[in-house]
């Protein structure tokens, strides 16, 4: 999974640079952020943030059983009041979305550890 | 991506095994051994035996990104299934205390005997990923490398009713946000 953040007056941020450096994700200024991409197993998803209410949400949430491989779950989308669109991606590249305020994707998306 | 591995901690030093790719056992000694049991958990006549506890924690190994990890929780699949009269509690603590006990029949209960514990021993099949164990409490976030959480400390019990022998496998998931 890599990253690429889009700011307001339209400069590009990809986590890695065509030189082969790369961009801190902790260093975008989140609040000058028009957009934010994920791309996974050949998608891309991304949220858009040109609403300026909107608060920007993106999380890779680890499971680790001792003795298996960890699964991500790459959880991104936006809040504003009570409303929410939130998209939880699997390493597999499931998509599921979410919009209910307070709880978790109305289907859980299916993983297995190996 | 920052890497993140399970730490269990034995001894008075404490000696540090890194348990992320391999089981671990419960015994009647404060050792870690993936299999084949030397300390095996006396059945007992009356009551019940325990373990020596185990304590566990995370570790960011790497972040050279300087990700921000934190939210981390700990859960079973709610469903016990070591064997007959077989439990596992597990409880938060603060700083590592090691594990005590009579070596080769049965480890101390934690409760009055684990300085540092920061929520009481409960059933550990009550925490699911639905209604998981916060264990963040201690050290609640990172930006760098280094121990992060509470150490989680589990513990083994047998009843009367087991026949003895190995028990059945459980697996336990450690879960961490990162950002």
């Amino acid at each position: 999974m890599i990253w690429k953040a889009v700011l307001d007056d339209g400069s590009v941020i990809p986590e890695y640079n065509q030189d082969g450096t790369y961009n801190k994700y902790q260093e975008i200024d989140k609040s000058k952020l028009a957009s934010f991409s994920v791309f996974l197993n050949g998608n891309t998803y991304t949220v858009d943030l040109s609403d300026k209410a909107k608060k920007f949400i993106y999380v890779k949430r680890t499971m680790q059983k001792p003795g298996r491989k960890p699964v991500d779950l790459y959880i991104l989308g936006w809040q504003k009041g009570k409303e929410q669109s939130i998209l939880y991606i699997t390493e597999q590249g499931e998509a599921i979305l979410s919009g209910a305020w307070g709880k978790g994707p109305y289907c859980k998306p299916k993983f297995e550890f190996e | 991506m920052a890497t993140i591995k399970i730490f269990r901690y034995t001894g008075t030093t404490p000696d540090e095994h890194d348990i992320t790719s391999q089981n671990t056992l419960l015994q009647a000694a404060d050792i870690h051994e993936t299999e084949a049991s030397s300390n095996p958990i006396v059945v007992p006549e009356t009551g019940e035996n325990m373990s020596f506890w185990a304590s566990a924690r995370l570790r960011v190994t790497e972040n050279e990104q300087n990700h921000t990890i934190n939210n981390m929780k700990w859960y079973t699949d709610g469903s016990n299934d070591l064997g007959t009269d077989l439990n596992l509690d597990v409880a938060l603590a603060s700083a590592y205390d090691q594990a005590v006990g009579d070596e080769g029949v049965a480890g101390s209960a934690i409760d009055g005997n684990h300085g540092h514990i920061i929520s009481a021993p409960a059933d550990a099949f009550n925490y699911t990923s639905e209604s998981p164990l916060d264990i963040d409490a201690t050290v609640p976030s990172a930006t760098g490398t280094g121990d992060i959480g509470d150490y989680v400390v589990y513990q083994g019990k047998v009843g009367t009713s087991n026949l003895g022998g190995e028990s059945n496998q459980e697996e336990v998931v450690f879960q961490w946000d990162q950002q």
